[in-house]
């Protein structure tokens, strides 16, 4: 076995251990094995029942994973339904909601300015038109009314 | 690969312009294929669930960058494979699992006060349990290559190891679980 793959590709000279057939036969149903690892898998197979017997679970096994299945849920799509609802309520409120407060914020501000620059250059006098009013005037208002 | 059929094409196509229809036959149509994965990489506890919904909500929210080069069934396979890693990641990080010697998790209501396993699993619940306890990098080959269908090479591209290692994986998980099953069922 590489240690660092993982792999059993490497030759191992001599019998092979105990536990490595088992190992070469399970790998044999996905990988083909080198052909040392082959001919000494294919020889155990003939005379060992216990390997032969394996290699009916291994396929068993096999074939029960292939036909596995988790439990249905029903509520799946209806789930995922509000689940994608909820999540375009979030995106527009993320869209909008630095605009909005970005518009405010100048709003506010474009007010506080304003507001600053009336109460320093309008008096109520000016705010009223009082300032521009002669003593004449108030006979022209008199007389209209 | 596994490349998108034409009618599968077609419905991407229908879904990246708004259908919404079209998105949930996408949905309906390989649902189960995530659920695999999912709840083999977890386990049937509730939080699969949420994992699996997240699976297509990360493709919804991606469709637009979606070419379909690899199929949409391996692009979501590979969603769902990494979404199970970092739950298993956080399910670590939290009190609820322990590591028994041999870097193999158990989860704890596995098994009675008594310390024995529970009995008469029906097998597909009997498979789930055993595959709940090997280590989650034999977990993904098993469920990709043997519950999923995808071919060694698939497997190795997918997780980008060697085929070897796939294989050695492969052979390992099985023995294991043969070894696990025949202990909790017994």
């Amino acid at each position: 076995m590489d240690k660092q793959t993982g792999s059993m590709k490497p030759t191992q000279p001599g019998e092979p251990l105990p536990g490595q057939l088992e190992e070469w036969l399970a790998f044999s149903l996905d990988q083909p094995l080198q052909e040392e690892q082959d001919r000494a898998l294919a020889s155990a197979m003939r005379d060992n029942p216990a390997l032969q017997a394996e290699k009916i679970a291994l396929l068993q096994l096999r074939s029960q994973l292939a036909s596995w299945k988790p439990p249905k849920k029903p509520d799946f799509m209806s789930q995922l339904r509000q689940k994608l609802e909820k999540q375009r309520r979030h995106a527009l409120v993320f869209y909008f909601f630095p605009r909005v407060a970005v518009a405010s914020i100048l709003l506010a501000m474009g007010i506080a300015l304003l507001s600053g620059y009336f109460s320093k250059h309008l008096s109520d006098k000016v705010a009223l038109g009082v300032d521009y009013l002669e003593p004449d005037d108030a006979y022209g208002f008199i007389s209209t009314e | 690969m596994v490349m998108q059929s034409e009618s599968e094409h077609s419905l991407v196509a229908q879904a990246k312009n708004g259908d919404q229809r079209a998105f949930e036959l996408l949905v309906r149509l390989h649902e189960e294929s995530v659920q695999k994965v999912v709840v083999a990489m977890l386990g049937n506890v509730p939080e699969a669930q949420d994992v699996a919904q997240e699976v297509f909500i990360r493709w919804y929210q991606a469709m637009d960058r979606f070419e379909g080069r690899s199929g949409l069934r391996t692009y979501l396979t590979r969603i769902a494979i990494n979404l199970s890693l970092n739950e298993i990641k956080r399910r670590k990080q939290k009190s609820g699992w322990m590591v028994v010697d041999n870097k193999h998790e158990v989860a704890s209501h596995d098994f009675a006060d008594d310390g024995t396993v529970h009995r008469n699993w029906e097998i597909n619940d009997l498979l789930q349990k055993a595959m709940e306890l090997l280590t989650p990098e034999f977990r993904i080959v098993l469920v990709l290559r043997l519950v999923e269908g995808y071919s060694v090479q698939e497997t190795a591209d997918m997780l980008q190891i060697p085929e070897g290692t796939v294989a050695s994986r492969l052979a390992r998980a099985q023995i294991k679980l043969r070894a696990w099953i025949s202990k909790l069922d017994q």
